[in-house]
């Protein structure tokens, strides 16, 4: 099968000579949900933005559904984007505006630069946010101001803004991060199960080893700007968690089991 | 336990005290080449406080109506010039503000232009353009105009450079041109910081007017300013009490407004 996204040996130096990724190649297949662990700084975000060029690399070669992506300009590159949907740690929603409106946000791949700027979304689209909402269970707070939800509300917003670019793939940049557990739960619940029904290819960084365990179909870990792992939850051993995240063994076994513990504690609740 | 003496900060330093020294130092010799008498300062202040008490007080309440038409054009030509400054400072804003510029260049040459704007005073603006345009209320609001133009471009790019970037991603990630994401993104994220600027530039411009019209610039200004003139101090001071009266009004319902779209 011809995988929906490939990237080869990609490079990015910042102009302050940071080398965030050393040369990084993958590919990813049509309903895979990737997880890529990784210490602060790895490289995770940077990748993810490589993808959809939020951010351009400074070599190598990133293949979306047969399009080099490093290539594109303008009104292509915004064809590509718009089937690629982003959900960020700090949700990004306009705080000022209502859940529905930010939903919206979506469509404007969609539209002309006029319908964009005089907020002329058609009934079709507003239906289609609304029906998204409904499905994260937000169907009742649509015309709330975005800045007057919890946390794990605002990331089920930010996953529906996604949504409503009808994406075929999605990169999730530490959606669970500022998350307290149980919102973590919910928000990834939602997540994996949409990209599951929906068929939607997922790549998803975590700071949280046990999450990508739980959810992903396969786990990529990355340390300064390098793949070390690439492979199934499985064959995720200790002794490569303890490499990814540069830890001494009795380090990890200490913050790990504190770990579990919060965990099986707000499960409780 | 260790008894010896422990300072609270690192002693100060020879430059400390060089410092201290040159601010009295020139605070001193400034004072003797102005020719800044303390004890004259003091021994006037009963001559100022009878010239105030006898010649200003009670203001005359008969001069409000000559008052309310010159206080209304000052008020006209301090709206007017606020509306047109913020509309032309929205646009170079935008242009000049580093999240939204098409180009670096802009940012440097409309700071330039900003900041040469800004750092000669409304009412030294009024007095270059007297001669050009006569006596009267345009020479006023233009002066006004250019005044406010550089700070409120200022005020602009700095309320547009603190906008949250990440929500600028969110929706170039969706695929929103640059027109799309400056009206999704930038604009919802600064409308509220541009209108509390503007109504911060218009209490600014109320007060500046006054002044401006004292040098040929029309409006309330030139009425204190001729009133003064004739000798008619209580008329003079009948206007000043309206003036303060309309500055504070504006002031309360710009701190109102500014509090209801924070």
């Amino acid at each position: 099968m011809k995988p929906i996204l490939s990237i080869k040996n990609v490079k990015k130096t910042y102009a302050n000579q940071t080398q965030a990724l050393k040369g990084v190649s993958f590919d990813l297949h049509e309903g895979e949900f990737v997880a890529i662990i990784g210490s602060s700084g790895s490289g995770k975000s940077t990748l993810l933005r490589c993808i959809n060029q939020l951010i351009s690399q400074t070599e190598g070669s990133i293949v979306f559904k047969g399009i080099e992506v490093e290539k594109l300009k303008g009104t292509r590159l915004k064809k590509v984007r718009r089937e690629i949907g982003m959900i960020f740690q700090h949700y990004n929603l306009i705080d000022r505006l209502t859940v529905i409106q930010n939903v919206l946000h979506g469509r404007l791949g969609y539209m002309s630069d006029f319908h964009g700027i005089f907020d002329l979304y058609s009934m079709e689209d507003r239906w289609k946010a609304y029906s998204i909402l409904e499905r994260v269970g937000l169907a009742d707070e649509i015309h709330k101001r975005a800045d007057q939800l919890s946390g794990g509300q605002k990331q089920r917003v930010g996953i529906s803004r996604a949504l409503a670019q009808n994406p075929s793939l999605m990169l999730a940049d530490e959606p669970i991060a500022s998350l307290d557990p149980v919102s973590s739960n919910t928000v990834m619940d939602y997540l994996h199960g949409i990209c599951m029904e929906d068929g939607i290819s997922a790549i998803v960084s975590l700071h949280q080893v046990d999450y990508a365990i739980r959810y992903a179909t396969r786990i990529i870990g990355i340390k300064k700007g390098l793949i070390v792992f690439d492979g199934k939850a499985q064959d995720l051993s200790d002794s490569v968690i303890n490499n990814i995240y540069d830890r001494k063994s009795n380090e990890s076994n200490y913050e790990e089991s504190t770990h579990e513990m919060i965990q099986s504690g707000s499960l409780a609740v | 336990m260790q008894m010896t003496y422990l300072p609270l900060k690192k002693e100060k330093s020879f430059y400390t005290w060089a410092g201290v020294f040159i601010v009295i130092f020139t605070g001193v010799v400034t004072g003797f080449i102005s020719h800044f008498d303390a004890i004259e300062a003091i021994r006037i202040i009963p001559g100022v406080l009878s010239f105030i008490f006898i010649d200003f007080l009670p203001p005359a309440h008969t001069a409000l109506p000559n008052i309310v038409n010159p206080l209304l054009d000052t008020f006209y030509m301090a709206v007017v010039s606020t509306v047109t400054a913020a509309l032309i400072s929205i646009v170079l804003a935008f242009l000049c503000a580093t999240p939204t510029m098409p180009h670096p260049v802009f940012k440097i040459a409309i700071r330039a232009f900003a900041s040469l704007l800004r750092n000669i005073p409304a009412l030294a603006w009024t007095i270059i353009l007297v001669p050009a345009f006569g006596i009267g209320k345009s020479v006023g609001v233009i002066a006004l105009t250019i005044g406010s133009l550089g700070s409120l471009i200022r005020f602009f790019t700095e309320t547009i450079e603190e906008i949250d970037t990440g929500k600028i991603e969110a929706i170039r990630s969706s695929g929103g041109s640059y027109w799309q994401v400056l009206r999704a993104g930038v604009m919802p994220q600064c409308t509220p910081g541009l209108i509390s600027w503007t109504l911060y530039s218009l209490e600014l411009d109320i007060r500046a007017s006054t002044i401006i019209g004292m040098v040929g610039g029309g409006g309330v200004g030139f009425y204190i300013q001729s009133t003064i003139k004739l000798f008619k101090y209580d008329h003079a001071a009948m206007a000043i009490v309206i003036v303060a009266m309309l500055v504070l009004v504006i002031e309360y319902l710009s701190k109102k407004i500014r509090e209801r779209i924070m």
